[in-house]
């Protein structure tokens, strides 16, 4: 079920806020969970069962870590973080590493092998992440293991973030579970406008810039000119961001309402000037997961240049991984932190003084991002080279048909209205604004996210739906 | 360790006072507006061209994702929606969104279904569902898609209608094949001058009738002659402006064309007459989500002396329907013998005028009937002349199914088992 969907908007959320506003707010967390286990059945069916099984080990582990009466805590971590893991790998990865082994064996000869054909679960990659949280907060004795069911599940299902995020660490949240003094109504009122805010992020400019990177990514052959590669980079890196921020900004607006404070995810990613700092800015709940529990165990920065460039590109190679089973993935990953150690290595990776050299840096670093982004998108690494090789290479500035006519004026428009939100000062972040500003432009932004962005994106939302037939159907 | 992330500070009372009861309108009209106009009356209808769905079934686990299609069609006020950011677009941007095209990142938000990755568009979501042409003229985008991407090659799909034909012929019977002209070849210089698939269209379609000129199929039949006289003649457009169809005076042609060439002498009798205006809702004004109506001159046909054997004449529809009507002595002539009229909506919309040229005939659609292929066959076989009527754009997109494999040589063989003496 995605946020942007009829069902979810006016079946959904209309059912669940009577409900939570009818109960004691003593039953919010049972609310939520219950809530939040039918949201996940919805999109994802019988694999439910899969995150109630979760649920369970993690749940257990937990206690089991919190026992005087354990003594091998780390073998009990073990067994959370390998089942964990092994559910990621076997349910993600499985189809993967089959086709590899496919491909090898072909190609020595050997005939084909057995290729895994297994359905991703919804949300896997971000409940998994939740638990392996949980189980080492616990068992670094961040915080005590959670000893009521309902508020785990709450925790590890939270529809709010169950299938996008933002990963929230147990201990970020883990306070707010008790805190039921909330006046529901103030919590409403507060997390609508940046709901609001996020819905006409992705509904009015992530989905309608869509079929021109579509469109300019399919473009092969002498269809694929150097302008066809450009405008189709240029519109993924605007897509992805205004989608994945827009689904966060829906995440933190629609937790709000429920009375939780989720972490903010973006921090205006395109106003970077090193892709060092972009990873501070970019899905920045992710990034804060892979330096707490993989970073720093690695050692960090703090075992020397060598070791600490190793630890980065893991990280990244990880990262890559993470977002899919692919190699394009892995390339993109590869890409940024091969990056990262460049910008160290030339000591690179710091704030430009002068305006020229902010100007010069900003622009290649978004170069670079559009890179990247070219890899993320394309559906193989011949794609992903044969587009960049036509970004920098000569090969005409005619777009073909096909792109041209998805240039229709409203996406033109949007297009050119999202390149210069990007280009507005890096202090603007409307999301923060709408939930913390005061002042009359806080006001401002309010009102227009929900007298306006929000009624507009809920047009959208309905009349994206119509599918008429030329004739009755009998 | 870093801190808990806590819940932002509580801004001021009195601002708090203020904002809080006009966030929590919006809010509440947002969330609640449809349940509130369901509450108060305010049904779903019928807009798409479709029933709306049935609530699904409980017992699977697909009922999650019926359901969603459901709670689509059973939305209130969305029909409101549709209209309105149509209206809205025409005026702010001057253009009609494109329904259907929108590309919804999966849910990761990421670019891929968390780690699925999806495939770009293969650049079908570049024809249009509806072409907008010179002041206010609307056209089909089915037919630049069809033509630009046909499923069978022109010259194949007149062979195979050839063949159908003659199998018709040499089991003794009458075959009779004619072209409803799209109103994209009725009217190209009411089409915009440049929209995709504009030149492959037009290419497809001299190619269609260049072919069908020089080396028609057996029995051929040609309506858009007579359909421009008609109009020459008239002086007002014959097909409708924002509907891919002909007006009533299109469906005289077709019947007067049909009748002189099943009997000469057929139409003799026929009184065709003028009476005021009808008013219909335009079908591509349907798919623009901007409903319109057109109003045209409203022309009918009556045959003095004949008794019609319905009192509303049927559809063509998947399954056969048949009519007996009765003439007086005096009276207009039917034709006698036993006839199957296969067609679609232009037959639909021209069956008051046709039906009563028989004694006898059986309605069928070409394309749904293929659906029940033994009722099919079997139309086939009890009558005496078949009449097969398909729109242009069906044969230049090579999407006639009662021609392909998998019915056309059922039909041939019943025929020839079946002969008529």
């Amino acid at each position: 079920m995605s946020f942007a969907a009829p069902v979810f908007l006016w079946y959904f959320m209309p059912a669940v806020l009577l409900t939570y506003w009818i109960m004691p707010r003593t039953w919010r967390n049972g609310v939520l969970a219950v809530a939040s286990l039918v949201f996940y059945v919805w999109g994802a069916g019988e694999y439910v069962f899969l995150l109630l099984a979760c649920i369970a080990v993690n749940f257990g582990a937990g206690l089991a870590l919190d026992s005087a009466r354990i003594r091998h805590r780390r073998a009990v971590l073990c067994v959370a973080i390998g089942w964990d893991l092994g559910a990621l790998l076997i349910w993600k990865y499985a189809g993967f590493a089959s086709n590899q082994v496919d491909s090898i064996s072909r190609a020595l000869g050997l005939g084909g092998t057995h290729i895994v054909d297994l359905a991703l679960p919804i949300g896997i990659s971000f409940f998994t992440f939740h638990h392996l949280s949980y189980v080492i907060d616990v068992y670094r004795r961040d915080r005590p293991a959670q000893r009521h069911l309902l508020t785990f599940i709450t925790y590890i299902g939270m529809f709010p973030q169950l299938v996008a995020g933002p990963i929230v660490r147990y201990h970020e949240i883990v306070d707010q579970f008790d805190d039921v003094r909330t006046n529901r109504l103030d919590d409403f009122a507060a997390g609508f406008p940046r709901f609001a805010l996020g819905l006409a992020k992705k509904v009015v400019v992530a989905d309608t810039i869509a079929p021109v990177a579509s469109a300019c990514f399919a473009a092969h052959g002498s269809d694929l000119t150097t302008a066809t590669a450009w405008l189709g980079a240029l519109a993924y890196t605007l897509q992805i961001y205004f989608d994945f921020s827009g689904y966060s900004d829906m995440a933190l607006g629609l937790a709000r309402m429920f009375g939780f404070g989720l972490p903010e995810n973006f921090d205006r990613p395109y106003s970077s000037v090193t892709i060092t700092e972009f990873w501070r800015r970019w899905h920045m709940s992710l990034s804060r997961w892979f330096r707490d529990y993989v970073y720093i165990p690695l050692g960090g920065n703090r075992r020397g240049r060598a070791r600490t460039y190793c630890n980065l590109v893991t990280i990244f190679v990880l990262c890559g991984f993470w977002h899919g089973a692919a190699w394009t993935f892995l390339v993109w990953g590869l890409f940024h932190g091969g990056l990262l150690v460049v910008e160290r290595v030339t000591g690179a990776n710091g704030d430009p003084r002068h305006l020229p050299l902010l100007i010069l840096r900003r622009v290649g670093t978004m170069v670079l991002l559009m890179v990247g982004w070219v890899f993320f998108n394309s559906a193989s690494l011949s794609k992903a080279f044969g587009m960049i090789g036509a970004m920098f290479s000569p090969r005409g500035t005619a777009l073909p048909a096909a792109v041209h006519a998805t240039l229709d004026h409203q996406r033109t428009v949007v297009l050119c209205l999202a390149l210069t939100a990007l280009l507005l000062p890096r202090s603007v972040t409307v999301g923060r604004l709408l939930d913390h500003g005061s002042g009359r432009l806080a006001s401002i932004g309010r009102f227009a996210a929900v007298a306006f962005a929000g009624p507009y994106a809920a047009v959208l939302v309905a009349a994206g739906t119509f599918s008429p037939f030329i004739y009755y159907q009998f | 360790m870093t801190t808990a992330h806590r819940r932002p500070s509580r801004p001021g009372r009195v601002r708090r006072r203020l904002r809080r009861p006009v966030v929590l309108l919006f809010a509440a009209v947002f969330f609640f507006a449809p349940l509130a106009a369901r509450l108060t009356g305010q049904h779903a209808v019928q807009f798409e061209n479709h029933a709306l769905a049935r609530f699904p079934s409980m017992t699977s686990w697909s009922f999650f994702s019926k359901f969603d299609t459901w709670s689509v069609d059973h939305l209130p006020l969305r029909q409101y929606a549709v209209r309105g950011d149509a209206n809205l677009s025409q005026s702010v941007f001057g253009e009609v969104p494109q329904y259907g095209g929108n590309a919804d990142i999966p849910k990761s938000g990421i670019g891929s279904k968390d780690g699925q990755r999806t495939q770009p568009a293969s650049g079908d979501a570049q024809y249009t569902d509806v072409i907008e042409g010179k002041n206010g003229w609307l056209f089909f985008g089915g037919d630049a898609a069809g033509a630009c991407k046909p499923r069978r090659p022109i010259s194949q799909e007149l062979a195979l209608i050839n063949q159908l034909g003659q199998a018709v012929t040499a089991s003794g019977r009458q075959f009779i094949f004619t072209v409803a002209p799209d109103k994209t070849t009725m009217y190209p210089d009411k089409l915009p001058d440049s929209f995709y698939g504009k030149d492959c269209m037009l290419s497809a379609k001299k190619e269609f009738w260049q072919r069908l000129s020089r080396n028609p199929p057996v029995g051929y039949l040609d309506l858009r002659s007579a359909l421009r006289l008609q109009q020459d003649a008239d002086g007002v457009p014959i097909y409708r402006k924002s509907d891919t169809h002909w007006g009533p005076r299109g469906g005289v042609v077709f019947a007067k064309q049909l009748a002189n060439r099943l009997q000469p002498g057929l139409w003799n009798g026929t009184i065709v007459t003028r009476h005021g205006s009808v008013t219909q809702r335009g079908d591509l004004s349907i798919l623009d989500g901007r409903p319109t109506d057109d109003v045209m001159p409203n022309w009918t046909v009556r045959r003095p002396g004949v008794r019609l054997g319905y009192k509303i004449a049927p559809h063509p529809l998947a399954q056969p329907d048949t009519v007996v009507n009765q003439s007086s002595a005096g009276g207009a002539k039917l034709f006698p013998k036993k006839t199957l009229l296969l067609g679609d909506s232009f037959t639909d919309a021209s069956r008051s005028d046709l039906l009563p040229l028989f004694k006898q005939v059986t309605i069928l659609h070409n394309t749904s009937s293929v659906g029940y292929p033994d009722k099919l066959t079997q139309a086939f076989v009890d009558n005496d002349v078949i009449v097969l009527e398909v729109v242009e754009r069906s044969p230049v997109g090579g999407g006639i199914a009662l021609i392909g494999p998998k019915h056309l040589p059922s039909l041939i063989a019943a025929l020839k088992a079946h002969p008529l003496h």
